[in-house]
């Protein structure tokens, strides 16, 4: 084969989905042996791209070379015949095979009777080469995230690719798994192979790239090398302008509103996941929940807002007990929610906006023999889209039709203005994830809002520069239990990765 | 080789008159392409649609005939309607029905009663037979998750084989010896209306019925929180709403009403309990409910056109000798005629051809 | 002693018989569920195939002819459901239950449009010849039940177990089940849902078709509207009972096909027991074994779930 320089030249790419055009007439190459980031926000079109270079999508428009030569992707396997494999955001792996199932899934080449025995041991060389720790014959159900993700890896290495795409692959890791990544893209780009890393953060490109292209709104607009450029220009080349939000600490603390006190809770499978966690929140505080992800915070937020089974232990809201309360309840004693999947704990994605704006309110504006006041309601509704900016063209139309950034703007306007006087804390998790600066933006100002209100917030996040900025206190959770606390502001990003690491 | 592809994407919601004329264009090519089956018997699809129409609305009988025959529909579908609401599959309203006719002829039988009374208790009986015969679908599902779409399927036939042993076995008509039960008291008949054939007052209600139906949907809390935890169980819990006890309610409404259509078929129709009570009055239900989306007019309209295809068939099948399953094979098409319109209102689908 | 040896024998002939329709409906089952897919339409699909059956094997006199049309043609019909519930993705609960009634009603149209019955009486047709294997065959009561059946009986025996060893031990195998449980994952790996869910929902409505053939040149000899007597939904059943295993469906098929030859030999011999009573009895236990697994079971994770690759965020 003929070398070419540029192991993949995409030209012209184009492609619209309903309603939005995601990629928009972009051009694209990839050196060989390069560690290329493709760096932009939520929704600015990197994965589209990217899953267009991989036969996931179709282009609309535009032509892919690779080698020098033009293909034709229609689905990934004829991709990863050409070399190129990714690894998607949301893992892409059968939980019910095991891990060498998972990984031979796709391999034209084993017949149809499977070889497992071969495949075994080729997926063990890949193992032990790379110093991965796993076993093949684990079931994929039974691994941490980071297991999960070294299976996609292996799954790339032993599809032979030479191009190897990674889709945010940072954001469910602890700070330690992340620089072994970071080693692996350099040892695999020593050996001739290209990585194109997808991310929205600014100082993971700077670090690991050799070039870095940024994209927004479906376009690219610049493809620089981290030795010619700084932070400062990729933010303003990556977001435009935006109103920044001041960041700002509490004023006043008051009394605790929530307390919880060695508190244990079972997953659905039986086993503990919050083991002993004691915290408190103050009138007019937030409080930040670090960790990665599936340390226990999922299971400690269901057993607040009641629809986990608390084991053991208590949480009190003023002093009262609601403990193992149901979820109507607790939320009548002024615990909120903002859900982690807004889309299907938060929102009737097939029901209108209207009806999703009424699911707390309606019950007020029914007689006794249960009519509803739709007049009095619909101007609940439109006072609350004016007031939340929520971008809509008329209230009857499904949810599901807007925005991520407005769905999520219906579900706080429902939830923040229910009742003043007797909200009393909020439960956010993960509140802008997936959303775009701006209406990320939002999210936090309207946090700090409630805060200076005198409410107290809970906030649960996987991204530390949130629970950074926002938290008045970090709790750093670990194996269901609060290892550390650190009061915000006094804290080094660095120091509180450490503590997640579970480095004291 | 060219091969065609079919294409599903989203699109922006469709609104509600162009929703309609694409279901009822689909529900046309359905009939189309079931009329097929009529070319053997030498007949032309346009001639029997007009056989069809002429036999279910154009006479004084025929139109009476095809009332007479939405009664019991419009009760199953009204049921089945709030079932799916909350997307509780009741898959089981031909049970539920002869479990409901079968108190109400116990009733109806050895129970004396002034008239208005006895139509009232034989009704209420009706009512609390599709419920009980519901009951244990429901208790399984929220106390052990069984799947109710099985367990509903099962129980038609449980109940079904348990009346046919009765009939058979205990409670034969002493005058006739038929498998059936002895005739009702007059006193718990259900009137007819004059003039109408043997048109009955069951359909009056069913009528009032959905009307009540239709306020529950529109204007009240519960129509509301129903529509709600139908979309979306997670979401509604987590508002606070009460959804298991809203879901054993409109289960249990569910039944009752499809005990209430069998009771009306006894008290209006037979005046005794027979094996064969029902042709299907279950089944039909799901299909109006299906059809009708649930919504109160969508249900009623629904219900009007599968009696038009039944009575239409039926009277085709004397006429010409066009099996009547064929109405079957067309009332089949109409489940995947409402499926697609579900799709059609946020999806677009069209077909391409591809290298 | 006589009586107790016939009534013996009979009922584990019916036994067997009822089984094998149970065993190849509900292993074709496991297949659709297993690659997603709710065949709600299996019902009308065994009296379809029960019809095309007895009509082939009449009008041909071959009942291997019969049996195979059978599963071609009712595989043709799944093919059609496919498009619905695969490629365009359309509510499965619905549109498969609307596909047993099409069955149905197909099932009677076809065969009044092609047999003329006579006076009312159904005919028959001569169906499957039956083995006989000297001294295997003669043994009391198992040697007719197992070493007697028709010759279809063994050919469905074969086929249920071939399916079992392409589920467990088959690259296919392996396929069906990853776009039952994770289409995307199977998607990206450039595996072709839609291929695997159409051979599996061919796979599914062809055995409900020659289970539908069995009952109507095998089990009896002739057909009747309705005659599969909600087989299809206890097969449904028997695939939770199994575990979506098809090993385990064939032993739990054996279990039910017991439960019903109850029925059938009380109908026979006992004039004055309500058999009815004993004919539910399949649907009762059906029920009752439903319960303690009904939480526990995995059910394939993609089940019920169209899969659309544009879906992505």
């Amino acid at each position: 084969m003929k070398s070419h320089e540029n192991i993949i030249e995409m030209h012209g790419i184009y492609k619209k989905f309903p309603g939005v055009v995601a990629v928009d007439n972009v051009d694209f190459n990839l050196i060989r042996g390069e560690i290329h980031s493709l760096l932009g926000e939520n929704g600015a079109g990197k994965s589209t791209l990217m899953k267009i270079l991989y036969g996931y999508y179709r282009p609309d428009r535009g032509r892919i070379f690779v080698d020098g030569r033009e293909v034709r992707f229609r689905s990934p396997s004829d991709a990863i015949k050409y070399g190129i494999g990714m690894v998607f955001q949301h893992f892409n792996l059968v939980d019910s095979l095991t891990v060498l199932e998972n990984i031979i899934l796709g391999d034209d080449n084993l017949g149809f009777i499977p070889d497992y025995s071969s495949a075994r041991k080729r997926v063990i060389e890949i193992i032990n080469e790379y110093g991965f720790k796993l076993d093949p014959d684990t079931g994929v159900g039974y691994l941490s995230v980071g297991e999960k993700q070294r299976v996609e890896i292996i799954k790339l290495l032993y599809q032979n690719s030479r191009v190897m795409i990674f889709d945010e692959p940072t954001t469910v890791l602890t700070p330690a798994e992340k620089s072994t990544l970071f080693n692996f893209f350099y040892n695999v780009s020593n050996e001739d192979r290209s990585i194109i890393f997808i991310t929205h953060k600014l100082e993971e490109a700077m670090n690991v790239s050799d070039r870095i292209t940024v994209m927004k709104r479906g376009k690219v607009v610049a493809t620089l090398k981290p030795e010619e450029t700084d932070i400062n220009e990729l933010a303003r080349l990556m977001v435009g302008r935006i109103e920044p939000y001041e960041i700002r600490r509490s004023s006043r603390r008051g009394k605790t509103i929530l307390k919880i006190n060695g508190l244990w809770v079972k997953d659905d499978l039986g086993r503990f996941r919050v083991k002993g966690a004691s915290i408190e929140v103050r009138e007019g505080e937030i409080v930040g929940i670090a960790g990665v992800a599936g340390n226990g915070q999922k299971e400690l937020i269901e057993a607040i807002i009641g629809i986990r089974k608390v084991y053991k232990g208590s949480i009190y809201v003023f002093g009262e007990d609601i403990t193992n309360m149901d979820p109507s309840n607790i939320f009548n004693k002024g615990v909120i929610i903002i859900p982690e999947d807004r889309n299907y704990e938060g929102l009737f994605m097939d029901a209108s906006v209207y009806e999703n704006l009424i699911s707390r309110v309606y019950r007020e504006s029914s007689n006794k023999l249960g009519f509803m006041d739709h007049d009095g309601l619909r101007k609940y509704a439109l006072k609350l889209i004016d007031e939340y900016g929520i971008q809509t063209p008329d209230i009857t139309i499904p949810v599901k039709a807007l925005s991520g950034g407005n769905r999520q703007r219906v579900v706080l306007a429902r939830e923040f203005s229910y009742n003043e006087d007797r909200k009393k804390v909020i439960i956010a998790v993960y509140p802008s994830r997936g959303l775009d600066i701006k209406a990320t933006n939002f999210v936090r100002t309207l946090l700090m809002r409630e805060r200076e209100k005198g409410l107290g917030i809970l906030l649960v996040s996987d991204d530390l520069d949130e629970v950074f900025e926002l938290s008045d206190r970090i709790l750093v959770m670990n194996d269901g239990v609060i290892i550390r606390e650190f009061e915000g502001g006094r804290v080094s990003e660095e120091e509180l990765g450490l503590a997640i690491s579970g480095v004291k | 080789m060219r091969l065609p592809e079919i294409i599903v994407e989203r699109r922006e919601p469709l609104p509600h008159y162009k929703l309609i004329i694409y279901y009822i264009v689909t529900i046309i090519i359905g009939f189309l392409l079931t009329s097929l089956a009529t070319i053997p018997y030498g007949l032309d699809p346009f001639t029997a649609l007009y056989l069809m129409l002429k036999g279910s609305l154009g006479s004084k009988y025929g139109f009476s005939e095809t009332i007479v025959r939405m009664s019991p529909i419009l009760l199953t579908g009204l049921g089945v309607a709030i079932a799916f609401l909350v997307r509780f599959w009741n898959i089981g309203a031909e049970g539920q029905l002869y479990v409901g006719a079968l108190l109400s002829a116990l009733i109806g039988v050895y129970i004396s009663l002034p008239k208005p009374l006895h139509i009232l208790v034989a009704s209420v009986a009706g009512l609390v037979g599709g419920a009980l015969a519901i009951y244990p679908s429901i208790y399984l599902k929220q106390r052990y998750g069984v799947d109710e779409v099985v367990t509903t399927l099962l129980s038609n036939w449980i109940y079904i084989l348990w009346i046919s042993a009765i009939l058979h076995f205990y409670w034969k008509n002493p005058l006739t010896h038929w498998p059936e039960s002895p005739y009702i008291h007059d006193s718990a008949e259900l009137p007819r209306i004059p003039g109408f054939g043997r048109m009955h007052l069951g359909f009056i209600i069913g009528i009032i019925l959905i009307g009540i139906y239709y306020i529950m949907y529109t204007r009240s809390k519960y129509g509301y929180e129903l529509k709600m935890i139908g979309l979306n169980p997670k979401a509604a819990y987590l508002q606070g709403m009460d959804v298991d006890k809203r879901i054993f309610i409109a289960a249990l409404l569910s039944g009752a009403l499809a005990g209430l259509a069998g009771a009306y078929e006894v008290m209006g129709v037979s005046h005794t309990i027979r094996e064969d009570l029902s042709p299907g009055y279950g089944y039909s239900g799901i299909l109006v409910a299906t059809l009708g989306m649930s919504h109160p007019i969508g249900v009623f309209l629904a219900a009007f056109f599968v009696s038009i295809i039944e009575i239409g068939m039926l009277s085709l099948q004397r006429t010409t000798g066009i099996p009547y399953p064929l109405a079957m094979v067309f009332e089949g098409s109409l489940f995947a005629v409402a499926a697609l319109t579900q799709l059609y209102s946020s999806y677009r689908i069209r077909i391409v051809w591809r290298d | 002693m006589g009586f107790v040896i016939g009534v013996l024998t009979a009922f584990a002939i019916l036994m067997i018989r009822d089984s094998i329709s149970l065993m190849l409906a509900a292993v074709g089952e496991a297949y659709a569920e297993r690659s997603g897919i709710l065949n709600l339409g299996i019902e009308g699909m065994i009296m379809l195939g029960a019809s095309i059956g007895f009509v082939v094997t009449y009008k041909t006199g071959n009942p291997y002819l019969g049996f195979i049309s059978a599963g071609l043609l009712t595989g043709l019909l799944g093919i059609i459901m496919g498009i619905f519930v695969i490629s365009i993705g359309t509510q499965q609960h619905v549109t498969t239950l609307g596909f047993t009634i099409i069955g149905s009603g197909l099932s009677v149209y076809i065969y009044r449009l092609s047999i003329e019955s006579v006076g009312g009486v159904p005919p028959t047709v001569e169906g499957f010849p039956r083995i006989y294997i000297p001294y295997l065959t003669d043994i009391p009561v198992i040697g007719p039940s197992i070493f007697g059946q028709p010759v279809a009986a063994y050919v469905v025996v074969l086929i249920v177990l071939f399916l079992h060893w392409i589920m467990e031990y088959t690259k296919l195998g392996l396929h069906i089940k990853a776009v039952g449980d994770n289409p995307k994952a199977a998607d990206t790996l450039g595996v072709n849902v839609f291929m695997i869910r159409y051979l599996a929902i061919f796979i599914a409505a062809s055995t409900a078709g020659m289970a539908g053939a069995w009952l109507s040149t095998a089990h009896s000899n002739m057909f009747l509207p309705n005659m599969s007597m909600g087989r299809g939904w206890i097969a449904i059943a028997l695939v939770s009972f199994g575990m979506w295993n098809p090993l385990k469906i064939i032993l739990g098929s054996l279990l039910f096909g017991g439960l019903d030859a109850l029925g059938s030999v009380a109908q026979t011999y006992g004039r004055n027991i309500p058999y009815q009573f004993l004919q539910s009895i399949p649907f009762i236990v059906t029920i009752l074994v439903l319960i303690p697994i009904a939480r526990r079971a995995k059910v394939p994770k993609a089940l019920l779930k169209p899969y659309r690759r544009e879906e992505a965020e």
